[in-house]
Parts: structure tokens; sequence; C-alpha cells
């Protein structure tokens, strides 16, 4: 009976210290130098690391069942999860591997927010790791790395002061830099003045190129070609299942400022004439359409002028006589394919 | 084979054998086991050491199985809290629940062995009276 009571302890002894032992000695060893380093490779719109492992198993009992559980949470949020299972890792052996990491964007933003398109942000990777010793004895193990998490749209920028217009669109030029993957993006713009709404558009974001928000603006023309304004862009960036809203105040300068009926002298006659001033940087061919009304006749005038950049135009129409009663004007700026009238006095249409 | 060799086998068993594991262990492994933790683990060993010598001599070397069940128990349960596994910058949770099933087992058997020893060896006694 002694013998059976030693070998009952040598049992418990040996079962005892050989599990305990087992499970002190398995080393793991993880590199997320490339997540934290930001490097990603692409395919598709995911975006790929690879995290090296290294697990040595220093027990005298196999490691079986083994899962790693990689996930990424920004706070309470997972944005990625992925499982790999390793069957078995000998007794006294190493395992080394290197884990792939697909992360889709379209879902990891899906979860993170608009916020984090622009601004990034830190996400926390947890890798846990299961697996159990001979059935005797299950271990858990959960590493925790904070690695940063850089913006998908580190520039967006609006062009506030650069606006222009062409044949009968407002564009406003943008700037959109990303992390160079494949997004499918949209923006939704609606332009006010003074809380009127003057023009909406839905199109398509073209990235990394100075490009333009595209406004029809048809009815607005007249005033737009010869009055400053200010005026506000309520935009919806739409990319992946995130929307980025926002307001811009745009300044708009018309390519002709001051634009009037005047009178000017012309040797020693006194003429009524159109004056106006190219208030922008390029050079304009105005083509001016006038109608003269007078007491029993209409004439016409047509010219052409050409007016440097930042120069003053003024262009005799008629002489100021008393059978003289109006005067109406089309004008056309070539370059633009834009037309206003103006008119003074007592103008039939 | 009479109590001196019983002496000296368990001297091997419970003292030489130990010492020299939880050596090798600290030697070679020196986080696993603290030094406090090493010399409670003598400690244990010299006790069950006493008792086992002790039993050699009582008439009811069962009790003395008990209460080195007894501290067995403690011992391992104190043992398990706290060796230190030590995986770097990870949080380690070891479940050791199915290996203490076992273990328990063990010794509830090791204590029906020896009572069942020492009522065969009364039985015995009583017979040859």
């Amino acid at each position: 009976m002694k013998v059976v009571v030693t070998l009952i302890n040598l049992l418990i002894a040996a079962l005892f210290f050989s599990v305990v032992y087992s499970a002190a000695n398995v080393y793991v060893q993880f590199d997320v130098g490339a997540v934290r380093g930001g490097s990603f490779t692409l395919n598709g719109d995911e975006m790929v690391t690879a995290v090296p492992v290294h697990i040595h198993n220093g027990g005298i009992y196999p490691v079986s069942d083994v899962h790693v559980l990689f996930t990424m949470s920004n706070g309470s949020r997972t944005v990625y999860s992925h499982t790999f299972t390793i069957k078995q890792i000998p007794a006294l052996g190493d395992y080394d591997r290197t884990f792939l990491l697909g992360v889709n964007l379209s879902d990891v933003y899906s979860r993170l927010g608009a916020g984090a398109i622009l601004n990034g942000g830190r996400l926390k990777m947890n890798i846990l790791i299961t697996g159990h010793y001979w059935y005797m004895a299950t271990f858990t193990a959960v590493y925790s790395r904070s690695i940063s998490w850089g913006p998908l749209v580190y520039s967006f920028i609006i062009y506030r002061n650069e606006l222009s217009i062409e044949n009968g669109i407002l564009r406003v030029p943008y700037f959109i830099s990303k992390i160079p993957v494949p997004v499918n993006a949209s923006i939704d713009a609606v332009l006010m003045d003074d809380g009127t709404r003057i023009s909406s558009v839905h199109q398509s974001i073209v990235f990394d190129h100075k490009e333009y928000i595209l406004l029809p603006v048809g009815n607005e023309i007249p005033y737009l070609l010869t009055h400053a304004d200010t005026l506000t862009l309520h935009y919806s960036l739409h990319i992946f299942s995130c929307t980025i809203s926002g307001v811009e105040q745009v300044s708009w300068a018309p390519p002709l400022e001051n634009m009037r009926f005047s009178e000017v002298s012309v040797n020693g006659t006194p003429y009524m004439a159109l004056e106006f001033r190219n208030a922008d940087d390029t050079p304009y061919h105005v083509s001016v359409n006038a109608t003269v009304y007078m007491d029993s006749a209409r004439k016409s005038l047509s010219e052409t002028i050409f007016v440097r950049a930042g120069a003053r135009a003024v262009l005799p129409i008629a002489p100021m006589t008393s059978s003289l009663r109006g005067v109406s004007v089309q004008i056309t700026v070539d370059e633009l394919n834009e037309s206003m009238c103006m008119s003074v006095g007592e103008v039939t249409p | 084979m009479n109590r001196e060799a019983h002496i000296a086998m368990n001297f091997m068993i419970y003292v030489i054998l130990p010492f020299a594991g939880l050596r090798a262990v600290m030697m070679n492994y020196p986080g696993v086991v603290e030094p406090f933790m090493a010399e409670i683990t003598m400690l244990y060993f010299l006790f069950l050491f006493v008792l086992a010598s002790l039993s050699l001599y009582l008439r009811y070397p069962s009790l003395c199985t008990v209460i080195s069940v007894a501290v067995s128990i403690v011992y391992i349960n104190f043992a398990l809290t706290s060796v230190r596994f030590f995986v770097d910058g990870a949080k380690i949770s070891v479940n050791l629940s199915a290996m203490l099933l076992v273990l328990y087992i063990l010794l509830s058997v090791k204590i029906l062995v020896s009572v069942y020893s020492d009522v065969k060896q009364k039985h015995l006694s009583s017979s040859a009276d």
C-alpha cells in the first residue's frame, strides 16, 4: 500500500509541476512595427499588413487548438477582427508565421465614422491567444498595442477666392488628396446667397487633382457678371458610407466691374457711353450689341472690344441729342460665353 | 524494507528530488518561481517528508496522509496564484481547473488507499490477537 501511495504522490507531483512548468514556458513574440509604422500594401480597397509571430512552446506538452484573434478597436467599437487557427504546436517546438491582416477600408470607415476620414486617430490592437495543454490547462494571453491610424483624406481645400463662371456654370475649385487607395466618393453641393438657394449639384469626386464643383447658375449670370458677392456653399462629401458636411463662405469677384452708362466727350460732342473695367487677371473680348432708341428710329451698333486685364473700357454708343430716348445693350464676354443686358431711358422691347 | 531504508527513500523523494528540480527551474527560468515561492515549496516538501517519516512510527499512518493532502491542497492553490506566466507585454490567464480536478481525484484516492491500508492492518492485527 505504501508503494501505491508513493506512486500517487509521484503522479500528483509530476502532473502538477509539468503542467505548471509547461504553461509558464510559452514565449510569444509579435512584431507589430509594420502596423505601427503604417506599412500597409494595397490590394484593391484592402490595406494589407504583415504581423510576424513567433511562438515557442518550451513546455513538455503540445499546445493544441491555438486561436490567434486580432482585433482593432476605436474605444469600444471594434473596427476589425480576424481569427487565425493553429492546430498544434509540438512540445519543445517553435511556430513561426507571418499573419497577413487585410483591412477592408469600407468596413473600417463605416465603423470608425466620418471623423476618422479627415482626422485619423489611434486604434487599439488586441491580440488574443487561446490554447490548451493536453486538456489539463487552457491559457489566454492578451496583448495590447496602440497604433496610429492616419486620415484617409488628409487635405480638403476649397479655393474660396478662385471661383469662375463659364457657360452658365459656376466653377468652384477644390483639391482633395487621400491615401493611395481606390475610393469612390461624391459630393452634394448647394449654393446659397443670402439664404436663397441658387443652385445645387451632385457629382463624383476626383481625388488628388485640382478639380471643380460645377454649379449651374444660369439665372444669376447677369448679376454675377458684374457684381461682387459672398456666397455660401453647403457641401456633403460622401465617402464609403460616411458623410462629411461643411459650409464655406466663398467670395465671388465679377469679371467686369463698374458697368454703367456714362457721358463722355468725343471731339467735343457729348456721347452716351458704356463704361466698365475688366477686374479679372485675364484679358477678355467683350462684344457689345447696342440698340439706340430715338424719336422715330432705332439704330443698332455692334462692337467687339479687347480689354486687357485690369483695364478700363469706355465705348461711346450714341451722341446725346434731344432725339435720344434710350439705349439697351447686350454685353457678351466671349471667353466666358456669358451675356448680360442693360438699358437706360425709354426702351421698347 | 526497514524503517531507515524507508526514511532514506522518503528523503530522496521529498527532499533531494524536489530541491534538484526546483534549483534547475530557477537556474534555467529565473522568472517563473520567485524566491519566496521556492522557500514555501521546499518547506512544503520538508513537511511531506516529516509526515511520511512520522507515518512509519504511527499506528494509523493514514492520519499523516490526510494531513499531507490538506497541506497539499493549500500549497497547490497558493502555488498557482504565485507562479508567474511570463510572456512579454501580455496579460496572461491560465485556467488549470481540469488539472486541479485530476489532482483532487488523485488526492482522494490517496486518502482512500491510506485509510483502507490502516483498516486492513488493524483487521490483520485483530486476527493475530
